[in-house]
Parts: C-alpha cells; structure tokens; sequence
C-alpha cells in the first residue's frame, strides 16, 4: 500500500519491522529530515526494551512468571506499536507461558514447561531486537547511538 | 535461465542482479514443489494460485517473506503490480473457492528473465493526485467523472440549502427575538429575509409577524451571498439561542436536529462515499479510494475539524505507546492529557483542577490498577457511559475481554497496536459533537466553511431587520429551554446510532484484498465518519454558534471559528444526528419543517440520484449495541498480526 521509497526505507526493512506500522510512525514525524520524533520513539524504545530484557531474566531466574508475563505483555505493546513483529511476537508468546499457557495462549502447561520455554524464546527475541536496532540505527544515522555501533 | 521446472529456476533467479527481493523470494517460493498444494503455478504458467490460504499464511509465507500475515503478502504483490485474478465460475470450480490466483505480465514459470522487469509501482499516486488514475482505467475514470459531476450538482444543492436555511434561520431568530437590537451596517440585509411560508406557518403560527415576505427558497436565492453562510450570533447575544428555542421548540437541541436533517439529505445523495474531486475535502477525499480500488494514503493529510480540540486523556503505561498516543492525539487536533497508570488516571480524572475530559483513551494492563477497575471507578461518580466514554486501548479483544471491559463501563475498544485512522475513526464517533464540518467542497468553500470570526461578526447583519417587527414575540414566546442539559442527557437510541454508523463499514474491507488498501487499520475511518461529519458540517457552517474561543482552544485550530460550541456541548451529544425524517416529537417537526421551506431543494437532494443513498441509511439503521460489537472489530482482528487463536 503505501511506498516505501517516500520514507526511504531499505529494501531490507520487511525483515526487521512492519513497514506499514513503522511508515505510520515515520509519518508523524511531518516530513522532518532529521526524523525526531521518530527517532526520539525508537531510540526511547531501545532502553525501554533493553531494561525490560534485563528485568525479564531476573524474573525468570525467580521464576516468578507472573511478572515475566507482564514484562511480556509490555514490552509487546510497544514493539507493536513500532512495528518490531519478531519482538512483539516473541514476548506474546512469553506473555502466555508466563502465564502458564502454551505459547498460543490456549492450554494450561506447567511451570517448568514454561521456564523451559521462555528460555528458549529469550534469547532468540533479544537477537532478533538485536538485529532490528542495528537495522534502527543505521536507519536512523545513529545520532544518538553513536560509537556503540559503528 | 530458462525455466527447468524447478530448482535450477530458483537458483537462476538468485542471480538476476536487478530483480527485487520480492519477486526473487516469490518466485523461489513458487520453484519449490513442497508447497505445490498449497501454492504453485498456474498450469499455463501465467500466473500463481494461492490455494490454501490458511495454510499459506502460516507455513509457506513465513519461510519466504518472514512474516505470516496474508493482506501484508497481497499488499506486497499490488505494490509490484500483480493483479489478482477475479474468480470465474471455471476456475472456482477448478480452484476451489478459496483460491487466489495473482498474475502480472512478467511473472512467468520457467522465464525468470523477465523478472527485472517487475518493478514497484511508481510511488505516491495516492498522496497528491489520486484522482488521476492509470490511463488504462477507463472505465474507473468515468465513474468518477460522473460522480464528480454529481458531487458538484449535490455540494450546489447542498449549500444553496444551507444559505436558505440560515436566512430562515436568521429570519426565525429576529422574529422572536425582542432583545435584539440589530446592526446598523449592511444596508442591504435590513430587510426582511424572505422565508418560505410553510416555515412561518409552521413556527410561527401563533405570532405570525406579518412583515414576513413570504417567498419560495429560488426566490431567497437572490440573498444568497457568501457572508450569508453559517452566520452564528456573537458571543454578546446570549439570546441567539432562545430566539429560535423560542419558536415553540422545547429544546435547543432541535438545531441540531434540523441541521442533522441536512446532513442526512446530503449523506443520501451520496456525497461523502463517492466523492471523487480532489479539490474536495481531504476527508471526503479518502473515501473513493477504497472503492476504487486506487491506492490509498494513511489519513496523513486529514485533520477533522472540531469544534473545539478534544480534551483527551490518555490512560497508558507503556512510554511507548503514550508517545505515540500522544502524538497521534495531537495531530488529529485534540488536546492530549495522560496518566501512566490506571490509579493515576482516576486522580487526573478526579482533580478538579483537570480540564474536563471529553473522551479517555485507557490501556487496560496497567500497573497498581487496570484499566477496566480504573474505569469502573470513574463510572461509580459518573454513571452514563459516555459521560465520558471511556475506550478500551487494548491488544486483548477476545469476546471475554471485550466483554469485561463493557461491564465495567468502557464504551468501545480500540485495538492495539491502533493506528491513527483507528484512533480518529474512534475519536469521531464518540464525539460528533465535538465536530465541526470537514473542509467543505472546495468549489463552495465560502458557503460552508466556517472560516472564523469574519462569519461570526457577520452574523448581526443577517438578522437585523427593523426594529418594530421584533416588538411582538417576546412575552408570547415562552423561552423554556435556556437553561442547559447536563451532558449525561443523552438517549439509548443515539448510541446505538453512533455505534452503527460506524459498525457498517467493515463491510467494505471484506472484499477488497486484491486492492491495495486491505489492512490498514483506519481503513474504514472516512467511511463512517462521513454521515457524522456531515453532518456536523452543515451544522458548524450553519446553526453553529461560536463563542469566544475556548480558553483551551488548541493552536492548531485557531483558525476555526474559534468554536467553542457550547449549544452541543451543554446539550450533550447531538441529538439530531443519524435520525433521518421520522424521528419522532421535536425532531420530526423540526425535519418536516425544514422540509417544508426548502422543499424544492430537498427534493432534489432527497431524491436518490444515481447509485446514491449509501451513507445515510447507515445513520438510520438501529442495532443493539451488543450485536454491534464484533461485527465491529471482527475485521479489525483479523487486520490485527496478533496470532493469538
């Protein structure tokens, strides 16, 4: 639907984000070129998911899954919202084992199978966000981030 | 290269330096035999076939295109120009029904040479210059021209109506109003305007002023002048209202209705759904591009027009989502306020030093407390559910959740990840009285647009007409509705309105997945706010009574008539909306009378023109809030890339 070229986007950019969600947000910012608004969003995004990673672990080391299901809840929200889909489609899996559901949500598991899960899930979410912020960054010149991605 | 079946295909491809990923992983996906039941080539090679679009959908996408979300792969393939092939009786029966067949000209098996040739759409047709279309779309150029013409004829109508209406108006107002002293200036208006006697009769009847001209509405036209147009009283003359309360109405709200009443006349004739001139309004604009078929423009450009910027508050905790929150409120011309959680969201909602808040947007997973206790607390001081409503911003709308959340005294849900049209499209239906008219037709801009304080020092002009005639009405008439409703006063019925003329335009989306305009989330934005704008539109350039601007007034809008419109606002919402003639009691009489001065116009406006009549039924059909629910968000669920069973 919309075009990617308008918001120069590269080719790659499917891989890591939705674009239409993403161009939504590329919209707001009105056509300035230096992107602020956007970028303030992503990169305000980046601490929020990082601390969310850091304190997800925590959590799941207590196995105190409640919490890590919120974490996972939250950390969708916003990912969704910037269009990050691996991210947001990893923790609404984690958001359901944490809740003691299998990653769909819709039969009950056990705790250790949860643990077990969201372990596996982890790692695999925080290289995909990995992978996405560099994608990010280098979209967005890295103003903010400079040095800790050359 | 050339086009061994199989795998040497896919790997020639790979090669072609200049093809697009796109087309390079479609045609390697198509090259590989595992999926051939679910997805392969046409036997004559032409063309590809989705045959299982589920199972499409869930393994073979995410293999190739590292996502699983069909409208987004439909999306992909219109960019590049790949057309869907519309179903026959043969291929269904080939096929089966569920198939779907995608060719472009280029797109061979076995001649992956061709491939370069397969380009992205030019961009952006759809931001500036929809209207022209591909040259190859003819047919879709005539319909357009025909509805533009109609359009023109219609948009004439309507504001040759409303400059009739307003004089009438105008003409009712100074009639019964004793108080007002009129103008000195423009001569030229210090006649008696020209009514049409049906109205007098009607409205007057009792105090008939004989200096009344009777004269039929083409008669009126000769006073049609631009300044005319929706002429509110200044904000000195508290009595505008009670004049035409006065008239034997019991409510002022029976402007809105008769306004309402315009709104539906121009809705029938199929204004806003088909309006396909450019230069017309940017809301109107988007509404052609689905049904043409033609690409279509997040709402970027489109701005409603309020009659004051919402109030909003913004209930969320996720910093991410209250940026953009915030951001997509403000751009849409509200006035955003947030909290960041639901505890704080009652404190702000409580403080009385707050704005009161004409909407609250409330995430429901929230810390210390969740959106629907947060919301059954406001509704314990604040029972009706749309004083304020209070909307659900949430990723869970499973029919339990959504459930719980209308128990607790949320009015609607927004789907998250919600984009702007979404949030506007929401934003327009709870608070249609908050609107003022979109931007009108441009080629009649001076007679709708409310275009500020000219029109409103304007005003008095219209109204004044010798003294002597005004000296009879005031004791007779008794002013019985100038005190204000509380805006609670709203009735069962106009909810279900609001709730349906927003309901029905899922429709739509259900069938448009070979256009490119499947699966973004405010799709149906225009569609269902135009019956609503205008409405609303005849209103603010009509009747609409602007008064000093709003303390709050946000920048943004200070152009517009600075309309702080408290008629709507204290009356609560527009009742007049949606009810097409048959309304009952006040509504009715006021249609009818309407319809009796402007019968000639109405007519032609009422009168189904060709292929017309597609947004008002819309107003007028009723359906139980609870039936409304998912039919709502059903499409909207399924545009959603949650994969939650």
């Amino acid at each position: 639907m919309s075009d990617d070229e308008s918001y120069g986007l590269p080719k790659d950019a499917d891989e890591y984000v939705d674009i239409e969600t993403f161009e939504q947000i590329l919209e707001m910012d009105d056509g300035d070129p230096d992107r602020e608004f956007s970028r303030g969003l992503v990169f305000g995004f980046f601490e929020q998911a990082e601390a969310t990673f850091q304190e997800m672990d925590a959590r799941l080391k207590e196995d105190d899954f409640d919490q890590v299901s919120s974490l996972g809840h939250f950390l969708k929200g916003s990912s969704a919202t910037l269009g990050l889909f691996k991210v947001r489609d990893a923790c609404e899996k984690i958001q359901h084992l944490g809740a003691l559901k299998d990653e769909t949500g819709n039969r009950d598991i056990k705790a250790s199978e949860a643990q077990k899960a969201i372990s596996r899930i982890l790692p695999v979410m925080k290289e995909d966000y990995a992978a996405a912020e560099r994608w990010l960054k280098d979209f967005f010149g890295d103003a903010e981030g400079e040095g800790s991605d050359p | 290269m050339e086009g061994d079946s199989s795998k040497g295909g896919s790997n020639a491809t790979l090669n072609t330096g200049n093809t697009s990923d796109f087309v390079k992983k479609l045609y390697r996906m198509l090259s590989e035999k595992q999926h051939s039941h679910v997805v392969r080539w046409s036997d004559s090679g032409g063309s590809f076939i989705v045959f299982d679009n589920s199972e499409f959908t869930k393994n073979v996408l995410p293999q190739h295109f590292k996502h699983s979300n069909f409208a987004s792969f439909v999306r992909q393939l219109n960019k590049y120009d790949f057309h869907k092939v519309r179903a026959t009786d043969e291929s269904l029966a080939q096929n089966g029904d569920q198939a779907w067949e995608f060719v472009h000209p280029h797109f061979r098996f076995g001649n992956d040479g061709n491939l370069e040739g397969i380009k992205r759409k030019a961009p952006t047709q759809r931001n500036k210059k929809d209207s022209e279309e591909p040259p190859k779309e003819d047919e879709t150029r005539e319909v357009i021209a025909k509805l533009q013409a109609r359009l023109d004829r219609v948009c004439a109508e309507v504001s040759t109506l409303q400059e009739l209406y307003h004089k009438a108006l105008s003409q009712m107002r100074f009639v019964n109003n004793s108080a007002y002293i009129p103008h000195p200036h423009h001569p030229e208006h210090e006649m008696p305007m020209h009514v049409s006697p049906q109205l007098i009769a009607h409205q007057m009847s009792p105090h008939g002023p004989p200096q009344i001209h009777p004269a039929t509405p083409l008669q009126a036209d000769r006073f049609m002048q631009p300044q005319h147009s929706p002429v509110p009283p200044p904000p000195h003359h508290p009595n505008g209202y009670v004049d035409v309360n006065g008239n034997g109405m019991n409510n002022v709200n029976s402007q809105a209705i008769n306004l309402s009443g315009f709104g539906n006349t121009a809705a029938q004739s199929g204004v806003p759904l088909h309006a396909t001139d450019p230069q017309i309004s940017t809301t109107f604009r988007q509404e052609p591009r689905r049904p043409l078929g033609t690409r279509k423009k997040s709402a970027g450009a489109v701005v409603p027009h309020w009659k004051r910027p919402p109030k909003i508050l913004l209930v969320e905790d996720d910093p991410t989502c209250r940026k953009i929150g915030l951001k997509f409120l403000e751009q849409v011309g509200c006035l955003p306020f947030y909290a960041c959680d639901g505890l704080e969201g009652i404190r702000k909602f409580q403080d009385p030093a707050s704005p009161p808040y004409d909407l609250v947007l409330m995430d429901i997973v929230m810390p210390h407390l969740d959106g629907a206790s947060a919301c059954g607390e406001i509704r314990k001081e604040r029972p009706d559910m749309k004083d304020p409503p209070v909307i659900a911003m949430t990723s869970n709308i499973r029919t339990t959740d959504i459930n719980l959340y209308f128990n607790s005294g949320m009015i609607d849900v927004l789907p998250k990840p919600f984009t702007r049209d979404g949030l506007l499209q929401t934003l327009q239906k709870w608070l249609p009285h908050l609107q003022a008219g979109p931007n009108e037709p441009s080629s009649k801009p001076a007679a709708f647009q409310p275009p500020g304080s000219a029109k409103v020092s304007n005003f008095p002009n219209t109204v004044t007409i010798p003294n002597t005639t005004t000296n009879n009405s005031p004791q007779s008439i008794p002013i019985t509705a100038q005190q204000p409703q509380p805006p609670p006063s709203t009735s069962p019925v106009l909810k279900i309105e609001f709730n349906d003329n927003t309901t029905n335009s899922h429709a739509e989306d259900e069938d448009d997945e070979d256009d490119d305009v499947h699966g973004r989330g405010g799709q149906d934005t225009p569609d269902s706010s135009v019956g609503g704008m205008v409405a609303s539109s005849t209103m603010s350039g009509g009747v609409s009574h602007p008064h000093p601007p709003h303390p709050q007034q946000h920048p943004h809008h200070g152009h517009h008539p600075s309309g702080d419109y408290t008629f709507a606002e204290t009356n609560g919402p527009p009742v007049g909306y949606g009810g097409p003639p048959g309304a009952s009691g006040v509504e009715g009489e006021m249609l009818n009378a309407s319809a009796g001065i402007y019968t000639p116009g109405l007519v032609g406006l009422g009168a189904p023109q060709p292929g017309a009549g597609v947004a008002s039924p819309r107003g007028g059909i009723r359906r139980p809030l609870d039936a409304g629910i998912h039919d709502e968000y059903d499409p909207r669920m399924k545009r959603m890339r949650y994969n939650a069973a």
